[in-house]
This record gives C-alpha cells, structure tokens and sequence, in this order.
C-alpha cells in the first residue's frame, strides 16, 4: 500500500502543475454536478399526515430542558376528539407510533387516548394535542392549567394561540415553538439555554 | 487554604461528605451539549455569538469538529485533525511542531488564532502563539472542537484576530467516558493516555485524564544552516481534572486543574529552530446558573508557563528562561428581552506577566492589565432573518519593573507606561430563505495585541554581525507597536442537499490587516543614545508594525452520506494576499498557499471502519535564516505537496478497538516548511472503552 502510494506520489510530483489544475477542476466540476442535480430534483418534502415518529421524539427530548420533570417513564395523554375525523386519524397515528411501552430518548412511554373533558384523569403531566381542536382551545387551555400538564403538538396553531406550550417539527429541520403564556399557566418553566434556542411566542 | 484545612480537618471532611451525600435533584440545564446536539439534530455552540445555538444559525463561518471525527481521523494531535478543516492551514516543522493560521497568514510561532479549552485561554501571551503539544487534553475526551473563522475579538478579545478554536471536553455530569489507549509507531512512537469520569451521585462528577507521548523527531533539517544537534526526541504529558457540582438545580460550580509539559525541536517565530522545554499548569473556576435575569456565567482562571530554551542557529551558549502567568475573571450574562431579542453583557479582567532572562536583568518583569466591556444583541426580526450585533472595548495598560538590561540603553521603565483603548466588533445577518437554505452576511473588527514579549524582550541574543571581532546583537521590545486591526467581510450560503444527505457551503472574504507586525524588524546598528552605556557598538533588533496587507478568499464545501456505510467531504479554499508592507522583507502574500483543498472517504459496516484523507496545498514561501544575523533572509520555496492519511479499525465485541493508521503516507519524507522534512508515520493503537 505505501509503496503504492509513494509510486503515485512520486508521478505526482512530477506533474505537479497538471494535477492540480485537474485536482481543482475535478473538483469544482463534481460540485457543480451534485449541485445541478440537485437542483433539477424538487427536494419535495415526504409529507407526513400529522405526527411522526421523529416528532415525538425531538418533543420527549425537549422535555428533559424543562424543570422538574424527573427521569424515567412518562404517560402522554393524546388528545382528540371523537367527532372530528383528522383528530381520530391522528390519534390512531400516535398509537401506532407509539408501541406499548415504547422507548424514547431513554425514556418509556405509555400513550393514553383522552378528550378534552378527560385531561389529567390519567395523572399525566404531559398531552399531546392532536391537530383540528381549534374550537375547544379554550377548554384544552383550562384544562392543561388545571393540571399543570404540558401540552405540546404538531399543530402551530395551538401554540400560536396560546393554547399548547410547546409545537414540534422535525423535518426538513427541528423546529420548536414555545408559548410562554401557555407555559407560565400551567406553571412549566424551561431552561433558559433552550428558550434562548428556540421561537417563542407570546 | 492548606493551614485552614489542617485546623479543621473535620470540617472539610463533613462539608464533602455532604456534597457527595446530598440528595438527588434535577440538573441544571445550563449549557448540555450532548443533549441539545441531540434534540437538534446537529452540534450546538456559544463560540459565534456567546449565546447557545445551533452551527447552522450561527453568523459566522464556522465549523464543529465531533468526537466521532476525531476518533475516524487517526490523527495523533489536534492540528492533524484540523488539517481537514476548510480555511485552516497547518504548517509542521517537526514531529510534536505545528502551527495553524485561518485564513492565511499562518507562520511560526502563529499569533492570530486564539485557541480555547472549555473557554480558558491555552494560547501564550508571552510570544503570543499556541504549543499545541501544551494542550491538556486528550483526544478522547473531546466533545467538539469548534472553529470560527474571522475575526472575534468582540467576544473572546484579544488575538482572535483571523479566527477562534474553542475545544469543548466532555461533561462528566452529562458524559459518561471511560476510555484507556496504547499507541505505537514508526520512528519509536510510543503514547498512553487514560480518561474517566465518575458519577459519584446525580450532583457530583468528576472527569480525570492523562496521558504521555514519545517518539524520534524527524531526521532531516530543511535549512542546511540548522545546529546538527539541533533535534531532540519530542515527548510530551498532560494531567487534567474535572470536577463539576450540582450546587442547586439551577446552578452549577465547576473547577478544572491541569498540568501538561512539553519537550521539542521548534520553529521560532525567527524561524530557527530552539529546543524549548514547559511546564504548564492552570486552575479555572466557572460558576453557571439559570436565573431569573438571564443565564449568568462567571469564570476565574490562572495560566502558569515556564519555558526554557537552549541552542539556536546563531550558536547562543547560554539558555534562557521565561515565566509567564495569566490571570482571567469573566462575568457574563445572557438573557432574552421580549420574545425576540437576546442581549450578552460580559465585563472581564486580565493580567498578565512575564520574566525571565530576556526581559533584562533578574527581577524585571513585564506586565499588562487589561478591563474589557462587551455586550451582544441579537434580534430575531421575523422567522426567517436574524441580526446579531456585538461590540467590545478594551482597554490596556502595561508597564514594566525592574531594572532594564545593562545593554538596553533605548528603553527605560518609563518607556512602558502605556495605555492602549481599542473597540472591536462583529455583526453577522443571517437570512433563511428556504428550510434548506441559508445565507450569511457579516462584518468583523478583530484585534491582535502584541505579545508581552514584542513590547517587552530585553536579551542580548548570540547573533553576531559582521566578522571578528563579532558584534552582538541587542534583541529589544517595542512598546510603541500598535495592535494589528483585522477588518472582514463575508458573504456565506448553506444549502442542506437531501439526496446526499449532505450539505453544501460556500463562502467569499476579504480581509484587511492593518499594523501588520514584524516580529523581529531589520537589525539596525545602535541608534543614538547607546553610546551612553558600555555597549555602545550593539546592533538593535526590534519588533515593528510594517504596515498592511489585504486577502480575497473563497472556501467551498461539499460533504454527504451514501448507502448507510460511506461518508465523504471535500472542500477547497482559494485565497490571495496583498501586501503593502513598508518593510521589504516582510512578505505574507508568498508565504500564505493560494489553494487548500481537502478530500475524505469513510465506510464503515459492523465492526469495521475505515477512512481516507488527501490533503493539497500548493506551494508557498517561508523565511529560512542563515547563521550571519546581518545577511538578508531568504524566502525559500516549499513546493506544493500531497499528503494521504488514513486509519482502518476493527471493533472486538463492544469494548477493544484495533487501529492502523498513518500519516504523510505519500512518502518516506517530504518537505512542508522549513523546519525538518516530515516523515511517513504508521502507527498501531488499542482503545478500550470500559
């Protein structure tokens, strides 16, 4: 192998001024191909209907920056509700995703399907919201203070209205939006090193 | 301390049966690397702007070396592993001498790149360069190593001048690191280095290491003028321990001592060679905590140097010694103000202090304080654009004690009592046009002090002029110099590509220096005023601004994955300096290369993993001194070279790893500065993660 390398290092040598005007053009002409191509193929992203995987577990991460939360298992409770289709399709998605006693970020997880009527029967401190709840933000916002759970989702618009703590989104980029109103009510405070990280929102 | 503990030796044994005892809580979530490179997707730093982010935000050009990329480079030391990096270039002159630049610039005894370990300074103040082999780290113990290209004086301060290389270790409260290794190789190679850390209970943690490495130099001196018994076998050791305490859930103290020593041929900043022997030590206290106005950080650390050189091209008989000591207190804080600006006010104060046999007679010393207030604020104006502004003032006064060389008959004490006040600056737009698409704008004012050394050396060194009889020649300090002002702008893309998992970045700088310095300026004879003393016929040597200079540059970058087991980047910097020196003999345009490019392949399946690495630079010039100070020094040649490295590892079951590896491959020796040929080296290693 070294005698290999010193043969091609000596011819090298030898033409050198040819080498690296073809090293340099190689090169550039490589990274121009891989760009073209690139350009030329839509980067379309996979679209997800609603949660993925990879969401819940950039959000069980995000909990270990949040105060309080102690190691170990937690139970999610997926909110939903019965009459709204995209709900009950999503619902059933985070079940599917979530196996019994699944791992995530070192961390058990159990998933209890709820309404919002039944938030924090479960002795959970932690809910995800599924998307099309619009309506009853303001009960799911009531409730999650009331049992000062953690309300987190897919869905910006919960965040965005003040209603969920925190929105997750892991593709093309992890993305994480917290709502300090909704924080501060249901009495979750994150660290600062990842608040300074993120988007928050009021 | 010792006295208080022996009178109350009880005491100290309840109050650290109570740290280590106390009941478990949550951790504080200051700055957790780990963790937040895992939540993201990708490493995270606070060397851009001083507040936690992600490499990708950052306004800077910057790149972040992981562990993994350092355990695949085989490399043996921390500037092989940065060889790699794009805008980096590493000059070696010897088997344990490196020097590294960014940006250019790059020389012996490099002055303008400010390296770190976890925040506290580990480059020199007295000639002002960094000893690599000083580092007081071992490789497996590193988290990341992060590298900001151009200036960032307006964070980190002086000598972050072309770039910053802040080395991360791991976190023994987060980390958990029990890894022990043996290293041999060709040219008598020999290397043990040992990291723990302890996780005595959720509060308390501790990270030890060590490690020693030994070897033959290289065989070959470029500069036919060198000493024959100029090169000595290198070997160096390095001590380190790490305590970190839970104080609270939301603070944390964290102390770190080190000790590390070095023995090596070097190239000077003269450009001859030197056997120089160090000893180091450091103690660093940082205080973290996550309050209700902002995340406070306060750090206190003390550098000790002592270095001791022997020999030189110029025959000096005579060693000289010289003690150098930093001190640092930092205090800082960074908080958010509404939801979408963040503000950084760090306040921090310095001394430093050298002495020795080339700071004039016994007792003298040299010494600077400097006060600095800096503040960043960083505005998110909507979801796509970010500005981040970041201004800094300093400001110095150093002075000199002690008698001044009976041959220094230009300076006295009163000579030194100077102030210099200079504000420097950084601020960086970042715009994201796409999810996948990222651009740069930023502008920067970076500063490099003198060392204590160019204000205050006082040695008459062994250079002679002329012939018999030989006159001396007096090496003086300049406490005139200006700081070198380095002034950027950078225009810089990030595209993520999904179809090779990869990214694609591009950058386009240009640089102006102004106050160029010269550390060893033209050797004059004695200007009036030495006739006043005995050594009236003395020649005078003396570090000078010599004026400015200007680079235009371009880095590419091109990095992806394929088929789950290959991995690959290649990038290439293309660079040009122009000087407009008032001294004809100083010349960076020739000794900076005009082309890096980088080339890396890595597979890797089960047990098994294997890497490749060609490095190109082309030719450059460097200075190559004969043994006749007065004689003008020629700029000779390096040719352009290649140089293959690699490293093929197999895993036995989860815990013992055995590595080939080698560097210089291309050839038995090969010349890449001045100093001595390199060599192909081959090493075989045996890592144990237990």
């Amino acid at each position: 192998m070294i005698v290999f390398l010193s043969k091609i290092s000596k011819r090298m040598r030898a033409r050198f001024p040819a080498v690296i005007k073809k090293a340099a053009a190689i090169t550039f002409l490589g990274a121009v191909v891989v760009l073209s191509a690139q350009l030329a193929r839509a980067q379309t992203a996979v679209s997800s209907p609603y949660v993925t995987r990879k969401d819940i577990q950039v959000a069980v991460r995000a909990f270990s920056f949040v105060y309080g939360v102690p190691e170990g298992a937690i139970q999610i409770e997926v909110v939903y509700d019965p009459n709204i289709a995209a709900s009950v399709t999503e619902a059933r998605e985070l079940q599917g995703i979530i196996g019994a006693k699944d791992m995530f970020a070192k961390r058990q997880i159990t998933v209890k399907m709820v309404t919002v009527a039944q938030m924090g029967t479960a002795d959970s401190r932690f809910a995800y919201i599924t998307h099309g709840l619009v309506k009853e933000y303001p009960a799911l916002a009531a409730e999650a203070q009331n049992h000062k759970i953690l309300t987190f989702s897919t869905d910006f618009k919960c965040v965005d209205s003040q209603s969920c703590v925190m929105g997750v989104e892991s593709e093309p980029n992890v993305n994480i939006e917290i709502s300090r109103t909704a924080a501060a009510a249901s009495g979750i405070e994150f660290s600062q090193a990842l608040e300074l990280m993120v988007r928050e929102v009021e | 301390m010792k006295r208080v503990f022996f009178r109350y030796p009880l005491s100290f044994v309840v109050l650290a049966m109570a740290l280590l005892c106390a009941p478990l809580q949550a951790r504080a979530q200051t700055i957790n690397y780990g963790s937040l490179e895992t939540l993201f997707g990708e490493p995270v730093t606070t060397s851009a702007t001083g507040k936690p982010q992600r490499v990708s935000d950052a306004p800077v050009d910057m790149y972040i070396i992981t562990q993994d990329d350092i355990r695949r480079s085989g490399a043996k030391n921390i500037p092989e592993i940065l060889r790699g990096v794009p805008g980096v270039s590493v000059l070696q002159s010897g088997r344990n001498d490196y020097d590294v630049g960014i940006r250019g610039y790059n020389q012996s005894y490099s002055p303008n790149l400010l390296v770190l370990v976890n925040g506290r300074q580990v480059y020199l103040d007295d000639y002002g360069y960094t000893d690599w082999a000083l580092i007081p780290v071992q490789l497996s113990e590193i988290r990341q190593i992060e590298v900001v290209e151009g200036p960032n004086t307006a964070l980190f301060g002086f000598n972050a001048a072309t770039g910053v290389i802040n080395i991360v270790t791991m976190n023994p409260l987060y980390d958990d690191v029990s890894h022990a290794s043996v290293s041999f190789g060709t040219g008598s190679y020999r290397e043990a280095s040992l990291v723990k850390t302890f996780q005595v209970n959720k509060r308390f943690a501790l990270r030890i290491s060590g490690g020693a490495s030994k070897s033959n130099d290289f065989g070959h001196n470029v500069n036919p003028a060198e000493p024959a018994g100029i090169v000595v076998s290198p070997e160096d050791h390095a001590l380190n321990i790490d305590g970190i305490y839970q104080l609270t859930p939301k603070s944390q103290l964290r102390i770190e001592a080190s000790n590390s020593g070095a023995y090596q041929t070097e190239m000077t900043a003269f450009n001859f060679q030197t056997q120089a022997r160090y000893v180091t030590y450091s103690l660093k206290t940082d205080y973290e905590a996550d309050t209700d106005f902002g995340l406070v950080k306060a750090m206190v650390y003390r550098n000790w140097l002592d270095g001791n050189y022997a020999q030189d091209i110029y025959s000096t008989a005579a060693t000289s010694d010289i003690s150098n000591n930093v001190s640092v207190m930092q205090l800082a804080d960074t908080f958010k103000a509404g939801l979408s600006n963040t503000f950084r006010v760090q306040g921090e104060y310095r001394h430093g202090a050298v002495s020795g046999t080339i700071v004039g007679a016994a007792g003298s010393s040299m010494q600077e304080d400097v006060y600095a207030l800096s503040g960043m604020w960083g505005w998110d104006i909507n979801r796509n654009w970010e500005l981040t502004n970041s201004v800094r003032l300093d400001r110095l006064h150093m002075g000199h004690s002690g008698p001044i060389d009976a041959s220094d008959t230009l300076l006295t004490d009163a000579s030194f009592d100077r102030t210099i006040v200079e504000p420097s600056y950084n601020s960086g737009l970042v715009w994201k046009a796409t999810p996948i698409d990222s651009f740069r704008l930023n502008s920067g004012r970076g500063l490099r002090m003198a060392s204590l050394l160019d204000f205050g050396v006082s040695f008459r060194s062994g250079a002679t002029i002329g012939a018999a009889p030989a006159v001396p020649v007096l090496q003086i300090g300049n406490p005139n110099l200006n700081p070198t002002i380095v002034t950027s702008y950078e225009l810089g893309w990030n595209h993520k590509i999904k179809a090779i998992k990869g990214l694609f970045n591009a950058d386009v700088f240009t640089e102006k220096m102004m106050d160029a310095m010269k550390p060893g300026g033209p050797i004059v004879a004695c200007p009036a005023g030495c006739g006043a003393k005995p050594f009236s016929n003395n020649f005078v040597i003396q570090p000078q601004n010599v004026g400015w200079s200007r680079t235009y540059g371009a880095e590419f970058n091109l990095q992806g994955k394929f088929d789950e087991h290959w991995r690959w980047d290649v990038n290439d910097t293309v660079q040009r300096i122009y000087d407009h020196y008032t001294d004809a003999t100083a010349n960076t345009k020739d000794a900076t290369p005009v082309n890096l490019t980088n080339l890396h392949l890595g597979w890797s399946s089960g047990p098994w993993e294997s890497d490749a690495f060609v490095y190109f630079n082309t030719r450059f010039k460097q200075p190559q001194p004969t043994a006749n100070a007065a004689a003008a020094v020629p700029m000779v040649t390096i040719p352009a070279h290649v140089s293959f490295s690699g490293r093929v590892a197999y895993t036995f079951g989860d815990h013992l790893t055995l590595s080939l590896s080698g560097q210089s491959l291309q050839s038995v020796r090969s010349v890449t500065s001045t100093g001595l040929e390199t060599e192909r080296r081959v090493f075989v290693s045996l890592d144990s993660n237990f």
